[in-house]
Formats: structure tokens, C-alpha cells, sequence
């Protein structure tokens, strides 16, 4: 899997040329309305695979009330999906709400595994 | 031969109000650097948020993570580590000397650029001083101190040494305490091995150069109060203390007390305390602008304490000017074993002490802790 | 060169003293006097107290499982006798030499070469005029402390079995059983056979002038000549003890290799081997930023409270191994697992910058060992003793630059891999695995 660095890398290049901003945005758009994550009361870095120790480690730094959110949020979505049913559109996750909340302690976290990968393989040049 | 005044280089002078001393011998190959950061030790701020902010030195800086700092400073060779007084925190570095220009760097960063990322606060700081903290304690002598310290002093020396966890600390106060704190006024440098106008041209181009002036607080005899007792009970060896909090213009006379009688600066079997069952010791405890004299009897068995206790207490009354005076010549080798570079002990000691000398037999603190059943009270002894 | 010979020695009679070398600072200046005694002294112009000591190699080693601590209890009653004022005496003991040091301000290191005098000339005297029940009482609380420390005691027993039906494997101060059937008549016969001039060393340290402590000793240092009594020979033994007590809280163990002697070429490359793996203590600051690779290993994975990896020698040989305390008594198989694995890749491979780490690492730690003028005395009194005598520091330093991956490798090969161990254990140690699954960690079938 790509590492969340390289991706937000790759989103930050895309949004840096208005051409390129100007196709990929409205694809994204589609792709997030169609996904339909949002009317089951989730945002979209919920969705990131949780099962990795550097996600476990973003997941431990979350602010209290981050890490409230996040879990009521699981909770919705559970009940959602018992119960067949999805989120009024008043009551949906609305675009602005969908922030990455998550991803600035993700990419924390992976600077520092890349870091220890590299020095753990420190190599002497003399 | 080289003369030893060759050899000998000591100076010390000030960059942008950092004190700086040092001492170089040429043919020494291992440098040792400190920062004693004055006025930042557990007497200042808040309960406990001392021992939290040494805590966060050598964590990550805005120019190094934590982890990169300490596998580049094995690689050198080189040993650091942090601790809290009453009176600073205190920094050490120990290094190969051709490393000087890395650490002085380090050290800088430590000072001047700390990142206080929010995470750090539980997953390092919080375990490893709460670790520190239990390790101290799980001692009765520790305990019976602190009480002692607190019971002479109240605020300030009376604060505790560690956090304890009881008034949580929040990180908006330790980098509240650690900006009021880290200025240049209050740190001081000490490089041994070390040439001085390296280190100097090395503090000028690092970031302690950045460190904000402050004010220099100029601190005064803090008030001292005698006539308490204090009774822990607790599981462990039973510990029984007598205090006496010292002026700092008394030095001289109470180290040739605890010289006389037997301080633990000069385990000698000799000594009067030594010669009573439990392990019965002397110390003087000197601070920045007072002192801690204190006669602790430890053992596991609380009635060996109790009669120790009682004998120490006669042993302290009963000391005159001329036994005073026969200890001149150790209490000489006590401080000089007590000094270090870093904390060099100005004591003087007069050939003939105060001749009227006499142990206040009611002015003093008491504390006990441990089996307080047995252990006898103050006005017992 | 200091194992005079006799053609030295009596031209040593006749000039009544003979510098053998003069040193410039930072090392060792030795003088032999009239009597055979060596001095050999450091000074340090940063020292602010002095210390002389008198060093007799004798030690546990020396002695029998009956008199064992003989050696550790004379120096304790010698310590006792009466000192100059301002000098403070104390008694150190180690396996192979016996100490008496003597501690003073700079100004006053006179008076403790005339303490040292006053107790070594006289020590027949001092030892019958002695409270020999007080040192023996002494004695008796510095062995009861060594078995109150599970560190101390297993480290104590892991020596004992790894000499076992050897002097060497003895404990330094005696066993209960020993030291109570011990008595004024051993400690004289002792003396009499150890506190002689070939076997005598005075080694000081701090701020003072090596001639005039010489001019000093030479005048009142009154020790009966003789030669060097014959070091008794020790041998390793793969083995283990085993002392299970599921009522402490945790576990304690230690696992060593036959290791290097104080005089062997190799006793930098294991002390630079000893260091790969290096010290972890779960609660520090740092445990997660370490360099080793075990110590990564370990904290991630919590097996460990606390390890510390070491390389001690005697003269002739030593111990290479490790000593850690666990909580985490179910883990204990997996800590030996993994350290052994460390110390089968020493053989196979150990990277260049683990090498150049742990060769910085050694250098800091030999010269932050010396920072007390006791300290400095010790070195310099116990090297002399083993070894002959002591190495300036600058060539220490020079034969630890001196080594590479490859010698670390090839030493391994030979030292560790495949080669029998000794392992002590206390406390909860259910799973401090039986002695043959431990042994075949000591190579591996492929790599």
C-alpha cells in the first residue's frame, strides 16, 4: 500500500496545476458522492485501514474529543447497516464536514518510521 | 615533564549573559558538557512541572527528532542524560572532545527550540517521570526526606522533588514554565576538557545564542520553620529523621557537625554514628540559599530505629566546639570529595570554629516513617 | 616489565630505588623501591582529592572453600586500624587482589602514604590488635546484602558455576559457612604469604609530586621481600544453576560465554562485541530511540525491564554475557532467544556501523570509568597486579581504533559460536528454558 505521504504528495501536485486540478477534482467529487460513505455518518479517513502499528500510533494521538467523534461515528454506521438504512440527507456528513482529521497524525507517525527504517540501516562511508 | 601550570587552564566568562566555564587539560581525550539551567529547579513553579519539563530535554527540537539525536549521539559515543535538583535542571553530556561543536549544538536545540509535540506528553514524558518518581519512593528514606523538606521549608525547598501525580500539570504549563525558565540569565555552562574559545565561538553559532535574557531573579533566604513532627506509616525499612533547616552563611559549622558525628561524604567505621545499630548517618543537604541538615537512622526492624534514634539524638547534643575543631582536617576531605566542577562547594573552614558551639536541643524537625507504632515521637527522643 | 628480574632486582637494592619510566601526564609513572614494592601513581591536575592504595594480589582466588573470604575479611580488619586525620580508609575486594585505600585532600596525601605505611609496615600488629568480630560482622552484611540483590546474587553464582571446583568461582567475601570458621590465624597466615614485596603494588591518584610520595613511601613502607605466590588455575564449565523462587515478582537471569583475560589480545574486540548489544532499561527516555537492534527488538515488543550486556575479566580469563530482569516471566524464552540471535549474527553479520558505534561507545565508557582519583588508584593497582601493567589511555584508545568488523567477527566465531555457556537464574524462571535448548542457540543450522 502506498504510504499516506506519498499520497497527500500526489494530491498536493495535483491541485498545484490548475489543468490537472481542473479534471482529477470533479472524478474525486463523483467518486466520494457515489461511495456514499457520508450517508452513513462516516468521513472519509474512517475508511483508512486501521490495522497497520503506524495507524495504531496516529489512532493513540488523537485528541480526546477526535477520538470520541471518531468512535460514535463507527457506531452510527454500525447501527446504519444493521438496521438497512442510510442517513437523512440533513443528517449525512456534508462536504465540509468531511475534513482529514486523521491524516496530519498519520503523516507524523510515518516520517518517523521512515526515519527509524533509515538510520536502522545506517551504512559508514568513509 | 609538562609543569602542572601548563596543564592547568581554567577560566570562565559570559556570551550574551551565558555563563561560561571551563577547564582544558591537553592531554585529556574525553570532554564532559553541562548546562545547569538555575532557577528552574522543583522550589520554582508549580508542584512537579520541574521534574516534567527535565523530562522533555533531549526529546524532539524543531531541528532534530528525538531519535535521530540519540542514535547520531551513540554513534559518536557520547552519553546524555537530564535530572532535577531543588534548585536547576541540570544537562550532561559526556563526549569524545572532538564532538564539542555537536553537542554544544544539541544542548542549544534542547534549551532553545524544544517542539513540546502534544504526544510526547503521555507516551514519554508522563511514564518515565512517574517511573522515576515510584523508584524514589519505594524507598522509606526518600519519603522521610521529603516530608523532612517540607516540613522545614513549606513552599519552594518544601515542594516536592518528582511529580507526584496528584495536581495533574497540564502541557500548556510546563511550556509556560519552560519559556519563563530557559533564558539566557539563568543558564550556565560548564565544559570540562574543553577549550574555552572553542566553546565560546561554538555557543556564539548555536542556538543558545537565541535564548531570550529573562530576568534574573535574585532569590533570598527562604523562611525556614523547626518544632514539627511528621509521622508516615508505610510498608518497608523504618526511617527516622532529625532535621535542622541551615543558613547558608552555617555551612562551615554544621559540615564539621556531620563530620564529627559521621556523614555518609565520609563512610568511615569510626565515626560516633557508626557505631550504633541500623544504618545511622549525618548529611548536610546545601542548597542555592539554604541548607538541610539532617541525622537519619534506617533499618528494617522499627525498634533498632527507635533506640537508634534516641542515641543519635545524644550523640548530636552532646558535640562540643573542640570536637569541632579535631574534625577540621576530614570535614577539609568531605567537601572536597562533595565538590564537583559543576557545583564547586565555597566553603570555607575555619581552623578554630565558633567556640560556643551547642546542638539546639528543641529546634529541630522530626519525621518518621515506616512501623510508627514503634518509631518514638519527637518530644520522646 | 615490571615482573623484575633478578638482575634488576639487585641492581635495585643497589641504587636503592630505579625509575623504570617517567611518564608525561596521563600516564602511568612507575618506581620500584628498595623492598620490591611498585608504585606507580597517576596524577591528574583536575583531582581534588587523593587517593594511595595498597594492592596485594591474593583475592577469593587465592583461597579455599574453606577459607574463603580470608582475604576480603583481612583487608576489611587492615582498613580499620587507626588512620591519620583527614584520610579516610577503606578495603576493596575483587576476585584476584585485595586493597587498601586511603583517601585525602591533595595537601595532605602525605599523611595517607604514612596511613598506608602505618597499616601495611604493621599489619601483623594491626590485625591482632583489630576487632576481628567487627569486620567479621562486616563481612557477614556484605554477603547477606550480595544474596538480598537478585542482580548481585545471580551474577555471584553465575561466576560460581561458570569456575565451579575452582578458586575462581569462589564469592569475594565468603560464603556464612566460611566466614564463621575463619580466624585471626588465617588472616596472619594470609599476610604472611601475600603481603609481600613482589606482590605488593601502591597505586595512586589525584594532584600531588610522584617523587615526593616515593622519597615518602621509601622511608616508612616496611614490607617483607619475597616473590609473587603462584595464581591458582581456573577453567570454564558449561553449566547452570538454577534458583526458582515463584514468590519474588519477576525474573532475574544471566547468561554468559567464556569471555577474555585482563592480558589477552583480544580484550578490547569483546568489550566492542559486548557493546553491540549494549544496556536497555525499559523506563529511560531513550529505550525507544536506541541504537541496538535487541534493544528495539525488545522494547517493542515489552519483553524486557531491563538488560545490561557485559564483558568482565579476570587475568587469565573472563566471562561474555548478559544479565536481564524480566516481569514479563512468560517472555523469558523469547529474550534469550533473541539474544542469542544477537550474538550468533556477531559471528556472521554484524554491520561496520554497529562496529564503529560500539567501538565510540567503549572508548567514552573507559574513560568516564576513571573519574574518581579511587577509581584511577584501582585500575591502575589492579592492571599492575594482572596484567603487568597498565596501558596509557591514548593506547587503549589506539587498539580500540584499531579494530574492525572483521576482527569482531573472527573473534565471535571462535569465542561465541557454538561454544558452551553458563546460566543462572532467580526468582519466577518457569521459562529460562532447559540447558541444551539454550546451549543450541549458541549457533545456528543456517543463516
Amino acid at each position: 500500500m502506498a504510504s499516506i505521504t506519498s499520497i497527500v504528495k500526489t494530491a498536493d501536485f495535483i491541485l498545484s496545476r490548475p489543468t490537472l486540478s481542473k479534471i482529477i477534482t470533479p472524478i474525486a467529487k463523483t467518486f466520494v458522492s457515489y461511495a456514499g460513505y457520508r450517508e452513513m455518518g462516516l468521513k472519509f479517513n474512517d475508511l483508512l485501514l486501521e490495522e497497520t502499528p503506524i495507524m495504531q500510533k496516529a489512532i493513540s494521538r488523537l485528541p480526546a474529543d477526535e477520538s470520541y467523534a471518531r468512535n460514535y461515528r463507527f457506531i452510527t454506521a454500525h447501527q446504519l447497516s444493521l438496521s438497512h438504512q442510510l442517513l437523512p440527507e440533513s443528517k449525512a456528513v456534508k462536504p465540509e464536514e468531511d475534513t482529514n482529521y486523521l491524516v496530519p497524525y498519520i503523516l507524523e507517525a510515518e516520517k518517523e518510521a521512515f526515519e527509524k527504517a533509515e538510520l536502522d540501516s545506517i551504512v559508514i562511508t568513509k | 615533564m609538562l609543569s602542572r601550570a601548563s596543564v592547568r587552564a581554567f577560566s570562565s566568562s559570559s556570551v550574551a549573559a551565558i555563563k561560561v566555564s571551563t577547564r582544558d587539560a591537553p592531554s585529556s581525550t574525553l570532554s564532559t558538557l553541562s548546562v545547569v539551567v538555575n532557577n528552574a529547579g522543583s522550589k520554582s513553579g508549580k508542584s512537579g512541572v520541574a521534574h516534567l519539563l527535565s523530562k522533555f530535554n533531549f526529546l524532539n527540537t524543531e531541528t532534530k527528532s528525538a531519535l535521530r539525536f540519540t542514535r547520531e549521539s551513540e554513534l559518536l559515543g557520547g552519553v546524555f542524560s537530564t535530572n532535577v535538583t531543588r534548585d536547576a535542571i541540570v544537562l550532561n553530556t559526556q563526549f569524545l572532545k572532538e564532538d564539542l561543536p555537536y553537542y554544544v549544538e544539541a544542548l542549544g536545540n534542547v534549551l532553545a527550540k524544544p517542539s513540546f509535540r502534544p504526544y510526547e506528553f503521555p507516551e514519554t514524558v508522563l511514564p518515565v517521570a512517574k517511573a522515576e518518581y515510584d523508584v524514589a519512593s519505594s524507598d522509606t528514606t526518600f519519603t522521610a526526606l521529603e516530608s523532612l523538606h517540607a516540613l522545614s521549608f513549606r513552599k519552594g525547598y518544601g515542594q516536592p522533588l518528582y511529580y507526584d501525580g496528584a495536581r495533574p500539570v497540564s502541557l500548556e504549563e510546563i511550556k509556560q514554565f519552560a519559556d519563563d525558565v530557559y533564558t539566557s540569565s539563568n543558564v550556565s555552562v560548564f565544559g570540562s576538557g574543553v577549550n574555552e574559545a572553542d566553546l565560546q565561538s561554538f555557543i556564539s553559532q548555536s542556538a543558545f545564542s537565541s535564548l531570550k535574557e529573562g530576568s534574573s531573579s535574585s532569590s533570598s533566604a527562604p523562611a525556614s520553620f523547626v518544632g514539627k513532627e511528621s509521622r508516615v506509616r508505610s510498608s518497608g525499612k523504618s526511617v527516622a529523621i532529625i532535621g535542622v533547616p541551615v543558613k547558608a552563611s552555617e555551612f562551615s559549622t554544621y559540615e564539621l557537625l556531620s563530620t564529627s558525628i559521621g556523614s555518609s561524604a565520609l563512610a568511615s567505621s569510626a565515626s560516633p554514628l557508626a557505631s550504633l545499630p541500623g544504618a545511622a548517618t549525618s548529611k548536610l543537604l546545601k542548597y542555592q540559599d539554604a541548607g538541610l541538615f539532617y541525622v537519619a537512622v534506617s533499618d528494617a526492624d522499627p525498634s533498632v530505629v527507635a533506640s537508634s534514634i534516641k542515641a543519635a539524638k545524644k550523640i548530636l547534643t552532646s558535640v562540643t566546639a573542640s570536637d569541632l575543631t579535631k574534625s577540621v582536617k576530614s570535614t577539609k576531605l568531605s567537601l572536597a570529595l562533595q565538590s564537583t566542577f559543576e557545583s564547586p562547594l565555597d566553603i570555607k573552614v575555619e581552623a578554630s570554629p565558633k567556640a560556643d558551639f551547642s546542638f539546639k536541643a528543641a529546634s529541630f524537625n522530626y519525621v518518621a516513617v515506616g512501623d510508627i507504632d514503634v518509631l518514638p515521637y519527637a518530644d520522646e527522643l | 616489565m615490571l615482573r623484575s628480574t633478578a638482575a634488576v632486582r639487585s641492581a635495585s637494592k643497589i641504587v636503592g630505588r630505579r625509575t623504570i619510566s617517567t611518564g608525561v601526564t596521563g600516564q602511568t609513572k612507575y618506581t620500584t623501591l628498595s623492598n620490591g614494592v611498585t608504585i606507580a601513581t597517576e596524577t591528574n591536575p583536575f583531582a581534588k582529592t587523593s587517593t594511595v592504595g595498597a594492592y596485594i594480589q591474593g583475592g577469593s582466588r587465592s583461597e579455599h572453600p574453606y577459607n574463603n573470604g580470608v582475604s576480603a575479611l583481612t583487608a576489611e580488619l587492615l582498613a580499620s586500624s587507626k588512620a591519620e586525620a583527614g584520610v579516610l580508609v577503606s578495603a576493596e575486594s575483587t576476585h584476584e587482589t585485595n586493597a587498601i585505600l586511603a583517601q585525602s585532600t591533595n595537601e595532605d596525601v602525605l599523611e595517607a602514604a604514612k596511613t598506608i605505611s602505618g597499616i601495611i609496615s604493621n599489619a601483623t600488629a594491626n590485625l591482632e590488635s583489630g576487632d576481628f568480630s567487627k569486620a567479621r560482622s562486616t563481612i557477614s552484611s556484605k554477603i547477606a546484602a550480595i544474596e538480598a540483590n537478585e542482580t548481585s546474587k545471580v551474577l555471584s553464582h553465575l561466576n560460581a558455576t561458570a569456575f565451579q571446583g575452582y578458586s575462581l568461582g569462589l564469592p569475594i567475601n565468603g560464603t556464612v559457612d566460611s566466614i564463621n570458621d575463619i580466624e585471626l590465624q588465617d588472616s596472619l597466615r594470609f599476610t604472611d604469604k601475600h603481603l609481600v614485596g613482589e606482590n605488593t603494588v601502591i597505586a595512586a591518584s589525584g594532584n600531588f609530586d610522584h617523587d615526593k610520595l616515593v622519597d615518602a613511601l621509601e622511608a616508612s613502607l616496611k614490607v617483607p621481600s619475597g616473590f609473587k605466590p603462584a595464581v591458582k588455575p581456573a577453567s570454564f564449565l558449561g553449566s547452570e544453576i538454577r534458583m526458582r523462587d515463584d514468590t519474588l515478582p519477576k525474573a532475574w537471569i544471566s547468561i554468559a560465554a567464556q569471555g577474555e583475560g585482563l592480558n589477552s589480545p583480544a580484550y578490547y574486540v569483546a568489550k566492542v562485541a559486548s557493546a553491540v548489544s549494549g544496556n536497555f532499561y525499559d523506563k529511560s527516555a531513550i529505550a525507544k530511540f536506541q541504537s541496538s537492534k535487541l534493544s528495539s527488538i525488545v522494547q517493542e515488543y515489552h519483553i524486557v525491564d531491563k538488560y545490561t550486556s557485559y564483558s568482565t575479566s579476570y587475568s587469565d580469563t573472563g566471562l561474555f554475557g548478559f544479565h536481564a530482569e524480566i516481569s514479563n516471566i512468560y517472555q523469558i524464552d523469547d529474550l534469550t532467544h533473541f539474544f542469542l540471535k544477537e550474538w550468533n549474527r556477531l559471528s556472521i553479520s554484524v554491520t561496520d556501523a554497529e562496529i564503529a558505534r560500539a567501538k565510540n561507545q567503549v572508548k567514552t565508557e573507559l574513560l568516564a570509568s576513571l573519574n574518581s582519583s579511587n577509581a584511577i588508584a584501582s585500575d591502575i593497582g589492579n592492571k599492575v597486579l594482572l596484567a603487568g601493567s597498565r596501558q596509557s589511555v591514548k593506547e587503549a584508545l589506539s587498539k580500540i581504533d584499531a579494530i574492525s568488523t572483521k576482527d569482531v567477527k573472527a573473534w565471535a566465531q571462535v569465542a561465541l559460536w557454538d561454544q558452551d555457556v553458563v546460566v543462572a537464574g532467580t526468582g519466577q524462571i518457569e521459562d529460562l528454558f532447559d540447558y541444551m535448548t539454550i546451549r543450541n542457540g549458541m549457533a545456528m543450522m543456517r543463516w
